[in-house]
């Protein structure tokens, strides 16, 4: 009987400690005495009770990171429809936030940035030039490009004019801060605030070497588009004062080996190949 | 303890009878666990005469729930007498699964 008493105190230890296991139940057996039985079926039902609360806990937590996931994929959707409308006014754009997405989260990766910076830099990206939807016809119908003080001033006024449309929507977090400071450059000639150096969040200066090197090789109505080698040739001479070296270098590694996003197939881009390319990127 | 699987649909109908407890709990969660692994994972259990639930039984249900949850698959409940379905609510399990007052009614949770 001492045996037995012991060996089931050690069993109850082993549950306490966590150890789930069958052993419990050996002691709910005919055989044993009653009081040694009713303690085991005891302790059993607690176990049982603390094993499948675990388990509950479990599915529920596997049942949030399903709920997130679809949430994630809503924002984004509800990100590339709000791109969209900007690329209603102007071909070029559409197809211009969703590649500088793409080439911003290749870069993103490639400094191994968390799973969930990336993701910010991505909804940063597509959403980077929204604040031209409140440019005027001018802007957007000019093709000798021939462009006033004023109609500069215009331009600038972009990227504050997209968190003017966007601030309100606090799930974008930090790419808010991405899309006002994607202009900003180390030396603080930027716009629309002047930061200097670090002062400029890493995902807005991975956003502006995606956005300087698509708009540097894609074709304008007003000019060509350049090849890579052109291309890499003036980020680097931008490099030190406008972008920091590192990212710069880093960035031309990423299209040396992984290639230029094919241009074609992105301006005619519809909303479900865009959700496809930003999937990929 | 007897047990007996009857394929209904695309379901399997496990009825159990008499006592489940650290006697024939092992026993149970071996049969269900075997056709489970030729392929049927949309259990239900049907509890109408079964007269005894220990923790060895619950435990036994708990296993074979987790194994079906690894295969995508399910186990829902009908028939509780009232002293398994007290049983059932003291040990959490009320909320972990679905019960239902027949076979047939069961049966239709996996025809959706």
């Amino acid at each position: 009987m001492k045996t037995e008493v012991e060996r089931l105190i050690t069993v109850i230890e082993e549950v306490a400690n966590g150890v789930y296991s069958n052993d419990i139940m050996e002691f709910t057996k005919p055989g044993y005495h009653q009081i040694m039985q009713r303690v085991a079926e005891a302790v059993g039902m607690m176990m049982v009770k603390v094993e499948a609360r675990e388990h509950r806990l479990e599915q529920l937590i596997e049942e949030l990171k399903n709920l997130n996931d679809q949430l994630k994929n809503n924002i984004l959707k509800t990100v590339v429809t709000i791109a969209n409308a900007l690329g209603a006014r102007d071909n070029y754009t559409e197809g211009h936030a969703v590649r500088v997405a793409a080439y911003a989260v290749r870069l993103a990766k490639r400094l191994g940035l968390p799973e969930r910076q990336i993701e910010h830099i991505r909804i940063g990206a597509v959403l980077h030039d929204i604040g031209k939807i409140g440019f005027s016809d001018r802007l957007f119908s000019n093709q000798d490009f021939r462009i006033s003080d004023d109609m500069l001033q215009e331009i600038r006024s972009h990227p504050q004019l997209g968190i003017n449309i966007l601030k309100d929507l606090d799930f974008l977090g930090p790419a808010l801060e991405y899309v006002h400071y994607h202009h900003e450059r180390l030396d603080g000639s930027g716009y629309p605030c002047g930061l200097h150096g670090n002062e400029i969040p890493l995902g807005a200066q991975i956003v502006s070497i995606a956005d300087c090197f698509d708009a540097i090789t894609t074709e304008r109505c007003y000019r060509k588009g350049r090849n890579c080698s052109e291309a890499f040739s003036i980020l680097r001479d931008m490099s030190g004062t406008h972008m920091a070296p590192q990212l710069v270098e880093s960035f031309i590694e990423e299209v040396e080996e992984n290639g230029v996003i094919d241009g074609s197939k992105e301006i005619s881009a519809t909303t479900s190949d865009l959700h496809t390319l930003l999937a990929e990127g | 303890m007897q047990v007996t699987f009857n394929k209904e649909g695309n379901a399997l109908v496990v009825a159990v009878k008499g006592r489940l407890d650290a006697l024939t709990a092992p026993d149970f969660e071996s049969q269900c666990s075997s056709h489970i692994e030729q392929g049927h994972v949309l259990l239900v259990a049907d509890l109408t005469e079964l007269e005894y639930i220990s923790s060895a039984g619950l435990r036994s249900i708990l296993q074979i729930s987790k194994k079906l949850k690894q295969e995508h698959g399910q186990i829902n409940f009908c028939c509780l007498s009232g002293i398994i379905q007290h049983v059932f609510s003291i040990s959490g399990f009320d909320s972990m699964f679905s019960f239902h007052d027949s076979v047939a009614q069961a049966l239709l949770q996996y025809e959706r």
